[in-house]
C-alpha cells in the first residue's frame, strides 16, 4: 500500500532524529538488533511489518523536507512545528491502524485470500450452490481451506463465519463496517474493488486500504480470541512468537539455563550472534529475565555510574574505562532494561 | 458416429451443436490424426481438447504460453465441473509445485508453461501418464519468424517424442501459411491434418478513425462513448493512459474499470466477473485482458492505441459480439501512436549491449525482470550464443516492424477492410457489403447496436444499516438484527 506523502508525518517526532532509518527498517521487517534497539527507544516497535509501501520512502521524505514539514539533521530528520500541526489534523481526518502491532509475524496477504475464500464458500453454501468461480485461484489457500473443511464440515463453516462476522462488525462503526462488507464476494454478489468504493463514496484510496487491512487484521485477532474452529485458519498466517525461528531457538536454550558459550556450540553459531538473538528477545518480549545475565552487583555498579544521564546519551567507551571487564552485550542489555523500566525522555 | 458425437456434446457439455471447426477437429483427432487447427477467436478452441479428454477418458496435457490465460482456462474448466484441472507454471511456490507433481495422476487437464517442460523431473512425471492428448495452445509462438516467438516452444518436438508421440493437437487463432508450416515442422509431426477457418467475422463492422493529435482523439472517444451502449472493451498499450481515460469516463458517469498487470489477483477476479455479469459496462484494458473472457455480448472493441500487428488486432476484436449480433471494431489512430508502438517493439527485445553484457554473466539475469530480459533468459537457457541471439533479435525486430507497418497499411487503406484482412491471412476474400461491412463508404451508425443503455454511475452516501443488509444477502438465512 502506498500512502500520500503527508501521511508519513505521523511516524515522526520533533526530538528523535534517527526515526527515518529506523522506521524504514521496521516497516520492511528488516529487524537488525540496532533497528530494534532504536525502535524500542523511540517506541516504534508496533510498526514492524505494517503494510505500508516504502518504495518511494526517500523521495517522499525529501519532498516533505522541501515543503518544511520535516527538517534534516546530522542523524536523520525531525518533525517541524508546521509538520506537527499537520499531524494533528491528519490523525483526525484519516483512517488509522487500530492494532498495528498485530502485523508483526502476520502474513496478511495470504490471510486476505483465505478470508475472502471462506466468506465466499460459506455464502454459496447457504444457497446450496456449488457452481461458481472461486475467488482465490491460489492452490495453497484452496488446499488448506479444503483440509479445514474436511475436518470441521460445512455447517460449522457457515455458522462460524456468520456469527463471527456479525459479532465482530456489531462493535465497529456501522459505516465503516459497510465499507468492509462491500468488498466481500459471495452468492450472486461480487465485491467492489477499493478503486470502485473510492469512486462511489467520498473516501480516498489510501484511507480505504487502511480501513480494509485494519479490519481484516482485527477480525483475524477476533477469531483468535474466540478460539473456535476458524481460529485454526488464522494460525496458518499468524506466527505465535514475535521472535524469528532462529532467535526463538536460542532463547529457549537460554531459558533452559544454558550458558551462552554452550548455546553457541549447540547452535553452531558465533557467540556474538547468540548475544544478538538475546538482545532481540529482550527488545521484543515483555518478560525477558534480565537477572539471568546481569548480576545485582553489576546492575548497581552501572546504576551509580550513569546516575541521572539520559539513557540514550550513555557512552560505552567511558564506561569501559571504569569497568574494564564489562562486555558490550551486558551494557546494551542493561540499557534495554532501563528503557523498559523508565521509558525514554527526549 | 456423427450423431454420437453430438449426443456426447450435449450430455457432457450441455451444448446443442458444435461451433465452427470444432467437429472437424474432434473427428480428425478421433481418427488418430495429429491436427493443426487454425480457428478464429471465439470459436471455443478449448472445447476440442476437453471433448477428447472426456471422450477417451484420459489425461490431457496443454502447453500454454501465458500464465494469465492459463489461470483463466483452469478457472473456466473448474467452473464447468472439471475440478481435476491444474496449472503448472512459475506462479506456483516450491511447495505447491511439489504438491502438484506428487499428485499428478489425480488431474485430468494439466496446463503447463513451456519453461516448466524444461525440467527433467517434470518430464519424468509426465512420461508416466497415459496421455490421451498433447495440446500446443497458441502454437504460432513456435515460429521463429513470428512476433510471439518463445524459445522454449522449439523444444516441443523433442518433448513430444520423449512422451511417446501422443496424439497431438496444435491450436492457434491466426497463422499465415509460413507459420503453419513452421508449426508442423518444429513439432516434428509426420502427417498433419490441417484445419483452417477464415479469420473473418462477418458480424463485426470494421472502422478506423484518424486524428491529428491525442486531444482530438480523446474528444472523439468521449463523444462516441455517449452514443455507445452495452458492454465494450477499450484497449490501451499504456497502463497510465488506461487509468486516465477511465477517470474521465467515470466523470461522464459511465461504469468502467481498468484491467492491467498492476491489479492484484483479487481485483482482477472482481473486475472480470463484474464485466461478465453485466455490472460493469466498459473495461479499459491493456492486452492482458480478455484472454479467457467468454462474454458473448461485448458490442464494441475500441483500440485507443494500435496493437503490434494484424494478428493481435484480429485476436482482440475477436472478443466482440460472439453471439453473432452486430458489433463494431474501431481503431483510433494519431501519428504519435506509430512512434509509441515502435518504441514498445524496441523495448521488448534485448539490445546489443544487454546481450553482450549478460552473455558474460548469465547468473546476474536472475536479478532483473522485464519482457526483453525474460526472453534473453530463456534464450540462454536454451543454449543460444550471443551471436545467435543478436541475429535472432535483428530478424525479429525487422519482422515486427514489418508487421507493424502492415497494420498501418490497414489503417490507411481506402479499400474494404474485411478484404484487406482476408488477403493478409490468405483467406478467400469476402465481398464488400453495402451494409454493415466496413467504413469504406460511410462511417458506422452507432445507433444500430442492439444493447441496453449504459448504467449510470451514482455517488452515494453510506447508510448505517447497510452492512447488515449485505450480510443478509451473503447468507441466505441470516437474521437481521
Ligand atoms: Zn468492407
Amino acid at each position: 500500500m502506498t500512502v500520500e506523502s503527508r501521511q508519513w508525518l505521523k511516524y515522526f517526532s520533533p526530538t528523535q532524529s534517527r526515526r527515518p532509518a529506523v522506521l524504514k527498517q521496521l516497516l520492511e521487517n528488516h529487524l537488525t538488533t540496532s533497528a530494534l534497539f532504536w525502535g524500542k527507544a523511540y517506541d516504534l516497535l508496533e510498526y514492524i511489518a505494517l503494510p505500508i509501501s516504502t518504495a518511494n520512502f526517500e523521495a517522499e521524505l525529501a519532498l516533505l523536507c522541501e515543503q518544511g514539514f520535516l527538517q534534516k539533521t546530522a542523524q536523520g530528520m525531525l518533525l517541524t512545528k508546521k509538520g506537527t500541526k499537520v499531524v494533528q489534523v491528519d490523525l483526525m481526518n484519516h483512517a488509522q491502524f487500530g492494532m498495528p502491532a498485530f502485523f508483526h509475524g502476520f502474513d496478511w496477504k495470504n490471510w486476505e485470500k483465505m478470508f475472502l475464500l471462506m466468506v465466499q464458500v460459506a455464502s454459496e453454501l447457504s444457497y446450496q450452490n456449488s457452481n461458481y468461480f472461486v475467488i482465490a485461484n491460489d492452490l495453497r489457500t484452496q488446499y488448506r481451506f479444503k483440509e479445514w473443511l474436511k475436518k470441521y464440515g460445512k455447517e460449522r463453516l457457515l455458522s462460524e463465519v456468520q456469527t463471527s462476522l456479525a459479532e465482530f462488525l456489531s462493535q465497529e462503526d456501522p459505516k465503516l463496517a459497510t465499507l468492509f462488507c462491500e468488498q466481500l464476494t459471495g452468492h450472486n454478489q461480487l465485491g467492489k474493488t477499493r478503486n470502485q468504493l473510492a469512486t462511489i463514496y467520498d473516501y480516498s484510496l489510501t484511507d480505504l486500504e487502511v480501513l480494509w487491512l485494519d479490519m481484516c487484521s482485527r477480525y483475524a485477532q477476533f477469531l483468535l480470541t474466540k478460539g473456535q474452529a476458524l481460529s485454526e485458519l488464522v494460525h496458518f498466517y499468524k506466527r505465535n512468537s514475535l521472535l524469528s525461528e532462529s532467535n526463538q531457538k536460542t532463547y529457549e536454550l537460554f531459558l533452559a539455563q544454558k550458558k551462552l558459550t554452550e548455546i553457541a556450540k549447540i547452535r553452531g553459531l558465533k557467540l556474538g550472534t547468540i548475544q544478538e538473538h538475546l538482545l532481540n528477545a529482550a527488545l521484543l518480549l515483555a518478560d525477558f529475565p534480565f537477572a539471568q545475565v546481569l548480576s545485582s552487583k553489576l546492575t548497581s555498579e552501572l546504576k551509580s555510574f550513569y546516575g541521572e544521564t539520559p539513557i540514550l546519551e550513555w557512552d560505552f567507551k567511558t564506561l569501559q574505562a571504569t569497568l574494564p571487564d564489562i562486555s558490550f552485550f551486558e551494557y546494551r542489555l542493561y540499557q534495554i532494561e532501563r528503557i523498559i523500566q523508565d521509558g525514554v525522555r527526549t | 458416429m456423427e450423431l454420437e458425437l453430438e449426443r456426447f456434446l450435449q450430455q457432457n457439455f450441455g451444448y446443442e451443436a458444435f461451433k465452427l471447426g470444432q467437429k472437424e477437429t474432434i473427428t480428425s483427432l478421433l481418427e488418430h490424426k495429429d491436427t493443426l487447427a487454425i480457428l478464429p477467436t471465439g470459436t471455443g478452441k478449448s472445447l476440442c481438447y476437453q471433448f477428447i479428454g472426456q471422450y477417451l477418458n484420459k489425461p490431457v496435457l496443454i502447453v500454454s504460453p501465458l500464465i494469465s490465460l492459463m489461470q483463466d482456462q483452469v478457472e473456466q474448466l473448474r467452473y464447468q465441473g472439471q475440478k481435476a484441472t491444474v496449472a503448472l507454471n512459475s506462479s506456483l511456490s516450491y511447495s505447491e509445485k511439489r504438491f502438484v507433481l506428487n499428485n499428478l495422476t489425480q488431474f485430468k487437464y494439466i496446463y503447463i508453461s513451456p519453461e516448466m517442460l524444461s525440467s527433467n523431473e517434470v518430464l519424468g512425471r509426465l512420461q508416466a501418464l497415459d496421455l490421451g492428448l498433447f495440446v500446443v495452445d497458441e502454437a504460432h509462438c513456435i515460429s521463429k519468424w513470428g512476433p510471439d516467438f518463445r524459445p522454449d516452444y522449439l523444444n516441443l518436438g523433442r518433448i513430444r517424442h520423449f512422451l511417446g508421440d501422443p496424439l497431438t493437437l496444435a491450436l492457434t487463432a491466426t497463422a499465415t501459411e509460413n507459420v503453419a508450416q513452421d508449426i508442423i515442422k518444429e513439432l516434428d509431426i509426420k502427417q498433419a491434418e490441417l484445419i483452417r477457418y477464415p479469420v473473418d467475422r462477418p458480424n463485426i463492422f470494421l472502422a478506423v478513425e484518424k486524428f491529428t493529435d491525442q486531444a482530438q482523439k480523446d474528444e472523439y472517444l468521449f463523444s462516441i462513448m455517449q452514443k455507445l451502449h452495452g458492454a465494450g472493451i477499450i484497449y490501451f498499450s499504456s497502463k497510465k493512459q488506461a487509468e486516465k481515460i477511465k477517470q474521465q469516463l467515470i466523470a461522464q458517469k459511465i461504469s468502467t474499470a481498468v484491467y492491467h498487470a498492476d491489479l492484484s489477483l483479487t481485483e482482477r477476479f472482481l473486475v472480470q466477473q463484474q464485466f461478465l455479469t453485466g455490472q460493469l459496462d466498459v473495461i479499459c484494458a491493456t492486452s492482458a485482458f480478455g484472454m479467457g473472457i467468454n462474454k458473448a455480448d461485448v458490442r464494441y472493441v475500441i483500440h485507443y492505441h494500435m496493437p503490434n500487428d494484424l494478428e493481435d488486432y484480429v485476436q482482440e476484436i475477436g472478443r466482440c459480439s460472439r453471439d453473432g449480433a452486430l458489433g463494431v471494431a474501431l481503431l483510433l489512430y494519431e501519428p504519435q501512436d506509430l512512434k509509441r508502438q515502435e518504441f514498445i517493439i524496441q523495448k521488448s527485445l534485448p539490445d546489443r549491449q544487454q546481450i553482450n553484457y549478460f552473455a558474460k554473466q548469465k547468473a546476474l539475469l536472475e536479478n532483473f525482470s522485464g519482457e526483453e530480459l525474460e526472453l534473453l533468459k530463456r534464450l540462454f537457457a536454451n543454449g543460444y550464443s550471443a551471436t545467435q541471439i543478436l541475429e535472432l533479435v535483428q530478424i525479429r525486430q525487422k519482422k515486427r516492424t514489418k508487421a507493424l507497418f502492415k497494420l498501418l497499411e490497414y489503417i490507411e487503406t481506402k479499400e474494404c477492410r474485411r478484404q484487406f484482412i482476408a488477403t493478409y491471412f490468405k483467406d478467400q476474400a469476402p465481398k464488400h457489403r453495402i451494409k454493415n461491412c466496413c467504413d469504406r463508404d460511410e462511417p458506422f451508425d452507432f445507433s444500430q447496436l442492439k444493447s441496453k443503455n449504459h448504467k449510470i454511475l451514482k455517488k452515494e452516501s453510506l447508510k448505517t444499516s447497510d452492512y447488515q443488509k449485505i450480510l443478509a444477502k451473503l447468507f441466505k438465512d441470516y437474521e437481521l438484527k
